[in-house]
This record gives C-alpha cells, structure tokens and sequence, in this order.
C-alpha cells in the first residue's frame, strides 16, 4: 500500500518536471486510457484485500484495457459514433463496484 | 520473492499512472480542448478557402498597386496622367461595346424550317424564337465570343434584350424578321464547334428541323452599340 502510494505520487511529480505534453486531438483516448488503468488498480487493491492478487494479471490488465479504451475511443471517432462513453461507463461502473467491496473488506477488518 | 516482484510492478504501474495523470492534467489546464478528426477537416478546409480568397485579394491589390505605379510613372515623365487615361478609356470602350470593331469570327444564319409538318405537330418545332437566339448567344459566349451581334445590332448582355415580337424579335429596341444573322468575334474554329458540335443548341435546332448555316470569317466588323444608355434606378455608390 505505502509502495503504491510512493509510486504514483512520483509518477506526478515526475510527469510534472519532464516536459512531456500530448496534443489537444489525443486527449479524449488518454482520458479513457487513465480511467481504464484507474479501473484495474482498484481491481488490483480488491485482489489483494482478497489476498489473490496476481501480477500478471494486474499488468495485463492495466496494459489491455487501457488500450481497449483507446481502441474503442479511436474507432467511435473514425465512425462518428462516441463510442468512448461505452469505455466510461463500463470502467466507471466496475471501479464504484470495486471501490464498494474494498470498503467492505476495509470495514469488516477494522 | 513474489510479494517483491508484485511489489515492484505496482510501483511501476503507478509510477506510469501518474504521468499519464498528470500529463492529462496540464493538457486539460492548458485550455487544450479535445477536436475530432471531422472538425479538423472542417476547419482545415475553411483555412484553405480562405487562403484562396486571400490569393485572390492579393492579386488584386498587386493590380492596383501596378496600376498606381503606371500613373506615377507618368505623372513623373509627362507631368500628366492623361496618357494613361487615355489608354485605360480605349480598354473600356473595346470592353463596353459602344466602339465599332473588326476581327475575325462567324457568321451564323438562322431562319425558320421548311419541311412538311408531321400529323399534329406544333408549328412552334419549326419556328425561330427568341430563346432559340439567345441560346445561340450564350452558347457563343461560352465558346469564347468575344463580341456578338444580330442583324448588326451589338449585344451587350446586360443591357440587350431579344424578346419575342409576334413573327419578329425585338433586339436593342429595333425589331427584325427573319433570316436571323448572328455575328460574332473570336477564335472561328471554337465559334463554329460551340453551334454545330453535337448537343449544343444550334445542333439541336438543326435536327428539330430549323434552317442554320455557320460560316467563318477572317473579316468581321460589328458596328458599336448606339441605343441610349440610361439607368434610372442605379446611382454610384460614394466611399
């Protein structure tokens, strides 16, 4: 858990000091791209409370859904349809399920 | 051993995480606002027609500037601009029709058809109307005319009518019956295909049954137009 937190917060200041900017056109895939890996680090946390984490699973799915969501927001944009709202509501609904079984397990530990 | 290397791959992960985070974050700070692909086509394609208007607004004021320096140029050398005057007026009345001119060009010869009717036919297929000639105009135009007349009067086309008088055609306020003669100054070889090449009019005319007859010419003189010039409604507008 603190190696988590150390983690991202060296990923902001870091991503904070390298000059690193995307252009304004990418910023809807890498919206749906942060949700996504949001998405599996919730899942990550409930794996572990439920002590059956696995890493390879933990990356392949940070890496997969990231880039699904990115696929699927690209994709929308060629057809014309917002298909990245599938992406979002999908990602959105799991990390609130997610989020309300670590809050139990949290909970009943306490 | 696997606690570590777990460890060390959430660590990774997030590391990953809060770059995109905050990469996301600047860009969203920096007023950068998501376009799709259709909006930028759209708006790349109004950036290139206004670069084309804009070409074309330079090209103008090039002209005018050429035209400035020409007044200046000799302003300098005659002490007068009438020199120049003089050559723009010339230009102006080659390009208004009141001057009388000569070139080469076609003479075409339209009348009325001859042959039998057929059972219930409108005599109208074989009559010469107003459209008809107007139609031979504009096809001449098209083709590069560069002045036309009919019965030797000139055409100027916005200020001649062809209107349909009974058996006759008004043009230039004179009224003229038949055998209709368009005159007209340009290339002869384009004038002659812009009548007898297949589906232009003077084609269609011929098929219907009319009498048409196109000569070239290497001599042509077209009197000026002299019917008054007046504008009753339009007034100069002042900058």
């Amino acid at each position: 858990m603190i190696i988590a937190i150390i983690g991202i917060v060296l990923g902001i200041i870091v991503g904070y000091f390298i000059p690193i900017t995307s252009s304004g056109v990418y910023s809807i895939y890498f919206s749906v791209a942060i949700l996504a890996a949001i998405d599996t680090l919730f899942g990550g946390i409930r794996a572990n409370l439920e002590e059956r984490f696995d890493s390879v699973i933990f990356i392949s799915g940070f890496f997969g859904n990231s880039f699904i969501a990115f696929a699927l927001a690209y994709l929308g944009d060629q057809l014309g349809v917002p298909l990245y709202y599938a992406a979002v509501f999908a990602f959105g609904t799991r990390l609130f399920n997610n989020f309300s079984i670590i809050r139990r397990h949290v909970l009943k530990r306490i | 051993m696997k606690k570590r290397e777990s460890q060390i791959t959430v660590f990774i992960l997030l590391l990953i995480l809060g770059i995109l985070l905050i990469t996301q974050y600047k860009l969203v700070q920096s007023g950068n606002k998501y376009v799709s692909f259709k909006d930028i086509e759209i708006i790349t394609r109004k950036i290139e027609s206004k670069e084309i208007e804009n070409n074309i607004l330079r090209e103008k004021i090039n002209d005018l500037v050429k035209q400035i320096d020409e007044y200046e140029v000799s302003l300098y050398e005659t002490g007068d601009i009438e020199s120049v005057l003089k050559i723009e007026l010339e230009k102006y009345k080659k390009a208004s029709g009141i001057d009388a001119l000569y070139g080469p060009g076609v003479v075409i010869i339209v009348s009325d058809g001859d042959r039998q009717l057929l059972d219930n036919e409108n005599p109208n297929n074989l009559l010469v109307h107003d459209l008809d000639i107007q139609a031979l105009v504009d096809d001449l135009l098209e083709a590069g005319a560069e002045a036309i007349a009919i019965n030797g009067q000139r055409i100027i086309p916005h200020l001649t009518e062809i209107i349909c008088n009974g058996p006759t055609i008004r043009v230039n306020e004179e009224l003229y019956s038949q055998p209709f003669i368009i005159e007209a100054i340009g290339n002869r070889k384009h004038l002659e295909a812009a009548v007898n090449a297949p589906n232009k009019y003077g084609f269609v005319l011929k098929q219907w049954g009319l009498f048409l007859e196109v000569n070239t010419s290497i001599y042509l003189e077209l009197s000026g137009y002299d019917t008054k010039i007046e504008y009753e409604y339009l007034k100069p507008k002042e900058n």
